[in-house]
C-alpha cells in the first residue's frame, strides 16, 4: 500500500505517535515481567491488548508496515496466550526485537524519514511470523521425519560435533525447518587471513553467507564475531540450497585464506528427538488456526465495548494534550517576564513613586503565580525514564553475565520535563557501573554466601523541593582505603591528603576527571560518560551527589535535583575575564569592530553600523572593573527605536542557562538580574546591561 | 550572654585570631575559583557554587575594617555560615580548631562591647557575634 504521510495531518500521526510510545514503554515491561512469571496469562493479553491497539491505529493511519509487524508479533502473543507454545527466553527476545523495532519504525515516522521497511526490520519480521508459525513448523518438522527414511544424503566425512553440543532445541527445530524446505546444513571451517578489519570481515562474512541461507550459528558466537573477538579460524554452521552458492560467496571475499564446506547429515545433529515430539504435537496443533481467529474476533469486539462509553463520554474535556514545544514557549515567556520584572524593580528603585511600586507588587506575584503554573505543567513523572530501566538493565546484565533483579520505588514523583531529560544519562551510567562494577557474577555471589541473584534497587522519594534519586546494589561495594591508594597512583591526591580523608570524602574521589577503579575499563561502562561528568551534569541541574559504600554489602549512589527549573536562553560574554549572560532576548547583534568603524563625538565613542550611529559603552567600566585589554566585540541591544552598544573582550557563545535565585544578600545590584552556574561550576552573573546605562554614574 | 559550654570554631584571618559559634557553620570548603560580584561592598569577595547553589562570600577583615592592614586575603578556605535560611561563605586564612570552651572563660572586650576574647594557646581569639554583623547585609 503506497503512503505518503504528507496526506494525513500532522496532529493525527503526532497523536499516534505520543500514544504508541507509552504503549512500547509498557509493553517492554509487560514482556520483562513475563520472562519472570511465565504462567501469568494475565500479562500476555495485557501485551496483546497494546500490541493490537497499536495496529488498529496504524492501521487507520494507512501505515501498512507498522500494522505488518505489530501483527506478526500480536500472532506470537496469541499463540502464547493459548498455551500452544510455552514462553521461553528466546521468544521473549524476540519479541522484545520487534517491539524494539516498532520503536525505530514510530521514531522514523515522527522524522518522516522513510517509511519503508528495512532490511532489518523484514528479517525480525521473518522470525516472528516463524515462531507463530508454530503448527506449519511442527507439521514441517513432522513430514521431514517421514522423508527421513527415503532420503539418503551423501554426508561428507567428519562431524559436527563442535555444533551439535551447542545446538539449542529452536536451532535443532529451524534445520528441521529448512531441511524440509529443501535445504541442506553445511558445516563451515575457515582461516582467515591475519589483518586487521575483523568487525568489518565478521559482518562482510555473515552478511554474504546470509544472503544465501540461514545462518544457525557460528563458532565464536554471533556476538564475539560482531565484536572483532576472534582469531583467525572461524566455524559456521548454515542451511543452503546449493553447495555451490557457498563455495561461490566464500570465493568474492579476498580475506578468507582456506575454507572447507561439509555437508552435514541430519542424522548427525540428533534432530529426531524434535520430530517425534512434533509429530505428537500435530493432532492438537491442527485447529490453532481457527482457535488464533476466534481469539482475535473477541478481543476485538470486547475492545470495542470497551472503547464505546469514553467515546460516548459528556462533552466536558479535562485534558488536552499539547504540544512540548509551545509548552517549551510559553516557559521562556515567562522567563522574558522575569527579566522585564527585574528592569521594572531597578527603575522604581531610582524613582519614589507609589503607584508603581503597587502596581509592581501585584505583577510580582501575579507572575509568580503564572510561573509556578507553568512550571506543574511541564512536569512529568519518573516512570517516565524508570519505565525503561528494566529493559536496560535486563540487557545490561546479559552482556556481563550477571543476575539481576531490578526493584524500582517512587516513579510516580514527577519532575520538571527538562530534568527528567537531563538525568537520564546519568543514571544510567550510575546503574551501568552497578551492574558492571557492582554486583558480581553469579558463582562469585554463591562463594560469598550471598544470594545468586543480585538486586538494583531505584528509588525516588522526595524532600522538599528536591527529589532524592538512589541507586542501590548489593553488590561487591567499594573500600574506601583502596580508592585512595588509586587515587594516590593516579596522582589525583597526596598521600598526606589521603590520610586525612574520611571515608565519605574518599570515595567522592570517584567523582575526581581521570579517576577509574578498573585498570581497563569494562565491556559495557568503558563507553558513555565517567562519573565525573555524571557529578557534573547532576550539579549544572542544581543538584547534588552522595555515595554510600559497604565492601561486599554494596554502594548506594544518591542524587539530589530539585524538582523544576528555570532557564534562560544567553550568550556568554567575556568582560574583564568575568563571565556574563545577556539574555538573548533583549540582544539585537553582534558586531567585531575595528579602529575604522568607531569614532568620537562630544566624548562619546560611537559604532558606525549601516549609517547608524550607535553609542558605545564598556561594560567593564558601567560594572566598575579593571580592564586594559581591548574590547573588540560589541554586543548591540536594542532600546525602543535606538540601538545601544557594550563592548566586551570576548563574546563565547550561546547557552541555555539555568536561573539558580540569587541571595538577598546580593540582591538590587543594577544590571544584575540572576545567577547561574556555567558548565565548569563557576558561577556567572547575568547581566540586563540596559538597565545598567540608564543609572550609570 | 554566654552561660555554660559551647563550641567554637578558631580560625585565623592574616594574622589575627576569630571564633564563631559551631552553632551557625554548615561546612568548611576549599574553591577553587570566586566570581567577583560588580558594583557591590568591597568586603564582597564574590560568589562560589556548592553543590549548585549560589552562596555570596564576605571578606571579614574588609567588613570588621580592622585598622585596615587590608591585605590580600586571597584565599580559598571558606566557611559556610547558615543564617536566616541564606548561606554565607567567609574567606579565612586557616582553620585551626574546632573546641569546647566554658563560657566563663571569656572576657569583655576593651575597645568594642560587642566582642568578646578567649585565650587561645597563648594568642587573643576574639569570638564574633556573627548574627549581628551579617544582620545589616540583608537589609
Amino acid at each position: 500500500m503506497g503512503f505518503n504521510p504528507n496526506e494525513i495531518p500532522q496532529e493525527y500521526i503526532d497523536l499516534f505517535v505520543s500514544e504508541t510510545k507509552d504503549y512500547i514503554a509498557t509493553l517492554n515491561n509487560l514482556l520483562l515481567r513475563l520472562e519472570k512469571e511465565k504462567d501469568n496469562k494475565e500479562l500476555i493479553l495485557e501485551a496483546f491488548r497494546l500490541v493490537h491497539s497499536i495496529k488498529g491505529n496504524a492501521g487507520t493511519l494507512g501505515l501498512s508496515h507498522i500494522v505488518d509487524l505489530a501483527h506478526a508479533i500480536e500472532n506470537v502473543l496469541t499463540t502464547l496466550k493459548d498455551g500452544k507454545i510455552e514462553v521461553t527466553e528466546s521468544i521473549i527476545d524476540t519479541l522484545l526485537k520487534g517491539i524494539d523495532k516498532l520503536a525505530i519504525l514510530i521514531d522514523n515516522i515522527k522524522d518522516k524519514k522513510s517509511l519503508q521497511i528495512q532490511d532489518e526490520s523484514k528479517k525480525i519480521l521473518g522470525q516472528l511470523k516463524s515462531l507463530a508459525d508454530e503448527k506449519k513448523l511442527q507439521e514441517e518438522i513432522a513430514k521431514t521425519d517421514e522423508k527421513k527414511a527415503e532420503k539418503k544424503v551423501e554426508a561428507v566425512e567428519g562431524s559436527p560435533e563442535i555444533f551439535k553440543s551447542k545446538l539449542s532445541e529452536e536451532d535443532k527445530a529451524k534445520i528441521a525447518l529448512g531441511l524440509s524446505k529443501g535445504m541442506q546444513c553445511y558445516a563451515i571451517s575457515l582461516i582467515l587471513k591475519d589483518i586487521s578489519l575483523k568487525i568489518v570481515n565478521a559482518f562482510t562474512l555473515l552478511h554474504k553467507l546470509g544472503e544465501i541461507g540461514d545462518i544457525i550459528m557460528s563458532m565464536p558466537d554471533f556476538d564475539r564475531l560482531a565484536r572483532g573477538e576472534y582469531d583467525n579460524e572461524v566455524s559456521i554452521l548454515m542451511l543452503a540450497k546449493k553447495y555451490s552458492s557457498i563455495e561461490e560467496a566464500l570465493k568474492g571475499l579476498n580475506f578468507i585464506k582456506e575454507y572447507r564446506i561439509k555437508l552435514i547429515d541430519e542424522k548427525q545433529l540428533d534432530l529426531r528427538d524434535i520430530s517425534s515430539y512434533a509429530k505428537a504435537q500435530v493432532k492438537r496443533c491442527n485447529n490453532i488456526a481457527e482457535d488464533l481467529i476466534k481469539r482475535i474476533e473477541e478481543i476485538q469486539e470486547g475492545t470495542h465495548i470497551a472503547q464505546k462509553p469514553k467515546q460516548q463520554n459528556t462533552g466536558k474535556i479535562e485534558e488536552i494534550k499539547v504540544k512540548v514545544k509551545s509548552l517549551d514557549k510559553l516557559f521562556n515567556l515567562v522567563g522574558e517576564l522575569v527579566l522585564i520584572k527585574s528592569r521594572l524593580n531597578t527603575i522604581s528603585r531610582f524613582h519614589d513613586i507609589s503607584d508603581l511600586k503597587e502596581a509592581l507588587a501585584m505583577f510580582e506575584r501575579l507572575l509568580t503565580e503564572l510561573q509556578d503554573e507553568i512550571t506543574r505543567m511541564r512536569l512529568i513523572p519518573l516512570n517516565h525514564i524508570f519505565n525503561t530501566i528494566p529493559r536496560m538493565l535486563r540487557d545490561m546484565a546479559k552482556k556481563a553475565g550477571k543476575e539481576i533483579d531490578v526493584i524500582l520505588e517512587g516513579g510516580e514523583i514527577s519532575l520538571d520535563k527538562k530534568i527528567i531529560e537531563e538525568i537520564m544519562d546519568p543514571l544510567t551510567h550510575i546503574i551501568r557501573n552497578a551492574v558492571d562494577h557492582g554486583i558480581e557474577l553469579p558463582e562469585e555471589r554463591v562463594k560469598k554466601g550471598k544470594p545468586r541473584v543480585g538486586t538494583v534497587k531505584i528509588s525516588a522519594s522526595r524532600e522538599g523541593e528536591y527529589v532524592i534519586i538512589s541507586v542501590e546494589d548489593d553488590g561487591k561495594g567499594m573500600d574506601p582505603e583502596e580508592i585512595k591508594k588509586r587515587a594516590i597512583e593516579l596522582g589525583l591526591i597526596s598521600p598526606s591528603v589521603a590520610e586525612s580523608m574520611s571515608d565519605e570524602e574518599a570515595l567522592m574521589l570517584i567523582t575526581l576527571p581521570g579517576f577509574t577503579t578498573k585498570r581497563v575499563s569494562g565491556k559495557t561502562s568503558g563507553r558513555g560518560v565517567g562519573m565525573d561528568v555524571v557529578k557534573r551534569k547532576i550539579e549544572e541541574l542544581g543538584g547534588s551527589l552522595e555515595i554510600w559504600s559497604i565492601p561486599d554489602r554494596g554502594t548506594r549512589i544518591s542524587l539530589k535535583i530539585p524538582l523544576t527549573m528555570a532557564t534562560m536562553k544567553s550568550v556568554l560574554v567575556n568582560v574583564a575575564d568575568e563571565i556574563y549572560a545577556i539574555p538573548i532576548s533583549s540582544i539585537d547583534s553582534i558586531v567585531k569592530t575595528t579602529e575604522k568603524t568607531t569614532t568620537k563625538t562630544e566624548g562619546q565613542e560611537v559604532l558606525m553600523l549601516h549609517d547608524e550611529i550607535i553609542p558605545l559603552y564598556s561594560l567593564s567600566k558601567l560594572l566598575k572593573m579593571n580592564n586594559k585589554q581591548k574590547e573588540d566585540y560589541v554586543v548591540i541591544v536594542k532600546k525602543k527605536d535606538k540601538r545601544i552598544g557594550f563592548k566586551v573582550l570576548d563574546v563565547l557563545g550561546e547557552e541555555d542557562v539555568v536561573i539558580k535565585p540569587i541571595s538577598k544578600l546580593i540582591r538590587g545590584i543594577p544590571g544584575i538580574v540572576s545567577t547561574t552556574v556555567l558548565g565548569d561550576g563557576r558561577v556567572c552573573f547575568i547581566l540586563d546591561p540596559l538597565t545598567l546605562i540608564k543609572y550609570e554614574g | 550572654m554566654y552561660k555554660g559550654k559551647m563550641h567554637i570554631i578558631i580560625f585565623k584571618l592574616l594574622e589575627e585570631y576569630f571564633a564563631l559559634g559551631l552553632d551557625y557553620v554548615k561546612e568548611i570548603v576549599c574553591v577553587d575559583r570566586i566570581t567577583k560580584v560588580p558594583m557591590s561592598p568591597e568586603y564582597f569577595k564574590g560568589v562560589i557554587n556548592i553543590r549548585g547553589q549560589v552562596i555570596p562570600v564576605i571578606d571579614l577583615l574588609k567588613m570588621l575594617k580592622t585598622e585596615s592592614k587590608i591585605g590580600n586575603s586571597n584565599n580559598k578556605k571558606i566557611i559556610i555560615i547558615e543564617f536566616q535560611d541564606e548561606l554565607v561563605g567567609i574567606v579565612v586564612n586557616e582553620v585551626l580548631d574546632v573546641m569546647e570552651i566554658e563560657c566563663d572563660k571569656l572576657k569583655q572586650s576593651p575597645k568594642d562591647t560587642n566582642a568578646l576574647l578567649y585565650e587561645y594557646d597563648g594568642n587573643v581569639v576574639t569570638l564574633l557575634d556573627i548574627l549581628n554583623l551579617l544582620k545589616p547585609l540583608t537589609q
